[in-house]
This record gives structure tokens, sequence and C-alpha cells, in this order.
């Protein structure tokens, strides 16, 4: 069979020649009764024939090495209501999402786009209190959210000196890192070193305990990547007229989630005195 | 030196206490920060001794000598 010669318009008198007819006219649907009697007919297909086959109700098209069928190529449209939206299911089959109600935002579950409650504020509420156990540290155990905001006040430990800290997951091999100032001795002096074992609260010297106030913000302490920190106290400072207070700014850098704190102190001196809390959400 | 760890689990409401010897980089880091406190206050009291020093020589009180300063 000729391949197809594309539109002509013919004028009077013009002779129609086997090409013509060929090209022209027979560049129509052809029907058959299947594909074997289409092969059997059209032995050198060309690139644009098309055959309709009566057995199975497909046209079929010659895409210049082989018969394609045109029915299945183009997509089946699975909408049917105002909102619909087409995603791919398995085997690549179209499949519909049908809208979802207002407030809702498109997610993931299970591989595939579905419709789901769009995440909310957090909700903050106080987790757990009470006064410094007599021991050398506390661990609060058992955390599952996001943020938390850890509050110590007046801790004490007795006469000796020490420097009080903060840890996560009981870890003292990652890295605390922090940057911020401390005044000491009716000077500001700057924080900047890293430290694997902790956020320290207060700054050496001889401080002795009480009187003190921690404020430690934690943000980002579920999800994967570092959790950060931001401090703002005050302690007294025993050996200085001044009183010092501390602001700084930080991170854990573990992506692993926030699930224990720590409150401890160097010198490991069992505390006598001082209260804890903790909010979050 | 025994750690006391008190414990307070936030799940169950389950609070409990356990003793332990310290680790081998529990007491490193604890024996540290002792030589870098004494570091600290001993160059604290030089400073003041150095202070007082200075008042004598001049023979004001401190009180005159934030006069002075101010």
């Amino acid at each position: 069979m000729a391949a197809g010669l594309g539109f002509k318009d013919f004028v009077t008198g013009e002779v129609l020649t086997a090409a013509d007819v060929d090209g022209y006219l027979m560049q129509g649907v052809w029907v058959f009764a299947n594909a074997a009697a289409r092969d059997a007919a059209v032995t050198s297909p060309q690139e644009g024939n098309f055959a309709y086959l009566k057995d199975t109700n497909v046209t079929t098209y010659y895409t210049g090495s082989a018969w394609a069928n045109l029915d299945t190529t183009g997509m089946t449209n699975p909408m049917t209501t105002t909102g619909d939206t087409i995603y791919s299911s398995s085997g690549s089959t179209p499949a519909r999402l049908g809208i979802g109600s207002t407030g809702q935002v498109l997610t993931v579950a299970g591989g595939v786009p579905t419709w789901a409650a769009a995440g909310g504020a957090l909700t903050i509420a106080e987790i757990t209190s009470g006064t410094m156990p007599s021991a050398t540290q506390l661990s609060i155990t058992g955390l599952t959210g996001d943020y938390y905001m850890l509050q110590l006040k007046n801790l004490t430990n007795g006469t000796g000196s020490t420097d009080h800290k903060i840890r996560f997951n009981s870890s003292s091999s990652a890295i605390y890192s922090r940057f911020g100032f401390y005044q000491y001795s009716n000077i500001l002096e700057s924080l900047g070193a890293d430290d694997a074992t902790g956020l320290n609260l207060t700054v050496g010297g001889s401080w002795t305990g009480g009187g003190n106030g921690f404020i430690m913000e934690i943000k980002n302490a579920k999800n994967a990547g570092f959790t950060t920190v931001t401090l703002t106290g005050y302690f007294r400072n025993g050996g200085n007229s001044a009183t010092p207070g501390i602001v700084y700014e930080g991170y854990f850098a573990s992506a692993n989630a926030i699930t224990s704190i720590q409150v401890l102190n160097d010198n490991a001196y069992t505390y006598t005195g001082g209260t804890y809390k903790l909010i979050g959400g | 030196m025994k750690i006391i760890q008190a414990q307070v689990n936030v799940q169950t409401g389950e609070e409990t206490i356990t003793e332990r010897e310290e680790t081998a980089t529990e007491k490193k880091e604890r024996e540290t920060f002792i030589t870098k406190q004494a570091e600290l206050q001993a160059e604290a009291e030089a400073k003041e001794s150095a202070r007082q020093a200075l008042l004598t020589k001049l023979g004001i009180t401190e009180a005159e000598a934030k006069l002075l300063l101010s």
C-alpha cells in the first residue's frame, strides 16, 4: 500500500491516477475482521496508515515500524467530579483523587498523594516540674515533642563551686556549639567554643550557686537535623562584685530526635536545692 | 566518685534513682574542670593582690579610687 500523500484539492477535468487513488483516496481508516486479515491485505504498510479491527473494536495505526493501538495510547480520563485530580497509581494507571475538605493539604501516604489535615500550631503545656532531687544528675526522659522550654531556678549544690550544664540524650560525644556573651566583673565576655560534653549554663570562676535562674528554649527537637537552643540566664558569682548574666544561641549537632534532657554539673556535686520545670509540645 | 542520676520519665511518671561509679571520661572532664577552676581562682586572687598593692602604693582607699575613675 502506498504511503499517504496528505491533502489534495482536485480540479474539474483532472485525471485521477492510480497513485492519487492510493495516496489520497485510500488513506482513510481501513476496516478488517482482525489483525491477521489486515496484515494479509496490507503487506507493506506505510507510516500513517490506519486500520480498524472489528474483532477487538480497536483502531490501529502504523508507526513506520509496527502497528500501534490508537485506543490505548491516550489516557482515559478518570475524573468524575469537580475538584478531582489525577495521579499515577500502580503501573502508571491514571487514578482519580477526589477533592479534600476545606483546610486540608495535599500530602503523601503509602507512596501516593492524599488529602490530610493541615499541621496546626503547637499546643504548649507543662510536661514536668519539681524540686531538684538529691542527686548529681537529673535526667528527664520519655520526650517526644519538637519544642521545649526548660526553666531552672535557684540551683544549689552546697558550698562547692561548679559549672552547670545541659546534655541531650546523655550525649557527651556530640558537638554542642554556642555563641553569645556573659557578664563577668562588670565587663562582657564572648562565648564561642564548641564543647563535646554539654551546654554550660554558667561560666567558671568561683560561683557558689543559689539565686540563679535559667530559661533554655529548645527547638527542632523531634525532626531529623540539628536541634537549636537559646539560653537566657543569671547566676550569682560569689568571687566578684558583679552578678553575671549569660545569653547565647547554639545547637546540638546531632540528627537524632531529643528523647531526654540531663541537668548536671562539672564537679559531679550533689544538688541540694532548686527547681526545674519543662514545658513544651 | 559516685554518679547519682535521678530520672523522671514524663511518659510513665516514674521517678528512679540510680547510682554508679563515674566513667573514665566523666572523671577526666571533672578533673579538667577542677584544674581550670583553680587557675581562674589563682588569676582572680593575683589581680586582687595587685589591686590592693596599687591602692597601698597610692595611699588611697578603694572608694577614692572609684571616685577618680568615675
